[in-house]
């Protein structure tokens, strides 16, 4: 089983632990893997004012076993700060695929898995998307033969 | 300020309550419509599993009123389970209840026999008897025979023309319902749950055997309430069925 990081829209202001911290302690506990959504780490670190990148420095990537990438919605909150729905009909934002980068970087390769469910573009478009991945991943390979 | 599980719920289902206390948008401030999203979530999820399951309760009711009663529903029944292919289990009688409603008797059983066929195609696997195995069994033995029935049987009985109502809105061409009563036999013969009319006392004759009575009593139960009762013709739809799935002595 792979357990998945969520896309937080609020934060709790009694918790006294990270989402890293928490998603460790379970691996730890129950030896289930995990699935990183690198869409979601960025739409919960814009949401919540955090960064991406040390979300990421703090995940237990040796327990990823499959990465999702998605496209969200762009909304604003009450105070006009960015608020991104993961809505899963949108192409990938750019920082994304930077995520994605930076993530294989430190993993390897792992299965990646383009989520769209909404507003489906014509194939061409999604054919896009899964090559760039696609190329995401065979660098890693070159990278690795050099 | 802490926010508990049972508050949090209380608000994901209740536009009227304010987001609940304890929540911040990360930098300090409440979170404020944020929480919005997690009520969007959760109605846009729960009424998606009731359009999927119920396509013939949508088409009857149309799309704007299904979306609203939905939108009660959901609110009035929240999942009891973590498993979303469950849900929806209260929406029959929801329906049968629901005053404005009243006017259309037969919704409470169309909605449970889409209910009856979500349930049949996640229902067990199970290995069906050969009809073979019944031609196997010496006739003066026959009453003694008690036969065992697939998890993915389902049985519906109805004053309204049940399986007329929903093979008409389910496939193309099918003739207009007339006023009449049918019980309705749900079986897996392959992956894919498959309605069927029930003759005359067939809904007794699955009933007494799966109260664990023996074919032989079954028959009589059967033949009590309809005496013109057709054993063959119902032993068949259960065979074609794959509906049997032992028969011991």
């Amino acid at each position: 089983m792979l357990l998945e990081n969520p896309s937080s829209y609020l934060a709790f202001a009694e918790s006294t632990m990270t989402e890293t911290e928490f998603l460790s302690e379970i691996t730890r506990r129950t030896g289930c893997g995990l699935l990183l959504d690198v869409n979601n780490v960025f739409v919960s670190a814009t949401n919540l004012g955090t960064s991406a990148e040390a979300y990421l420095d703090a995940f237990p990537l040796s327990h990823v076993g499959e990465i999702h990438l998605g496209g969200h919605h762009e909304d604003a909150d009450d105070h006009g700060d960015p608020l991104l729905i993961d809505s899963h009909d949108h192409d990938i934002a750019e920082p994304v695929w930077t995520l994605l980068e930076r993530t294989l970087a430190h993993t390897g390769p792992l299965p990646v898995l383009i989520e769209r469910d909404d507003d489906i573009p014509p194939w061409p478009e999604l054919e896009r998307e899964a090559a760039r991945a696609g190329r995401a991943l065979s660098q890693l390979h070159k990278v690795a033969a050099e | 300020m802490t926010v508990n599980q049972t508050q949090f719920r209380e608000a994901v289902f209740d536009a009227s309550l304010a987001a609940p206390g304890g929540l911040t948008d990360g930098r300090g401030r409440a979170a404020g419509a944020r929480f919005d999203v997690y009520r969007n979530n959760v109605a846009v999820g729960l009424t998606e599993v009731l359009q999927t399951g119920f396509p013939v309760i949508r088409k009857l009711l149309g799309e704007e009123n299904f979306a609203a009663i939905s939108g009660v529903f959901l609110r009035r029944h929240p999942p009891v389970s973590p498993v979303l292919f469950l849900y929806g289990e209260a929406f029959p009688a929801f329906l049968r209840d629901f005053e404005p409603l009243a006017h259309l008797g037969y919704l409470h059983d169309v909605a449970a026999l889409e209910m009856a066929i979500r349930r049949s195609y996640h229902a067990a696997d199970a290995t069906p008897i050969a009809a073979e195995r019944l031609a196997d069994i010496p006739p003066e033995q026959l009453g003694e025979l008690r036969l065992t029935l697939a998890p993915a049987l389902r049985l519906l009985r109805s004053p309204w023309p049940l399986y007329d109502i929903w093979a008409y809105n389910t496939h193309e061409g099918y003739p207009k319902p007339a006023a009449k009563a049918q019980d309705v036999l749900v079986t897996r013969p392959e992956f894919d749950p498959e309605p069927q009319v029930l003759p005359v006392g067939g809904a007794e004759f699955i009933t007494a055997l799966q109260a664990g009575q023996t074919l032989g009593a079954a028959v009589e139960t059967a033949q009590v309430q309809a005496p013109e009762f057709d054993l063959s013709a119902v032993l068949a739809l259960l065979l074609s069925g794959r509906a049997i799935i032992s028969a011991e002595l």
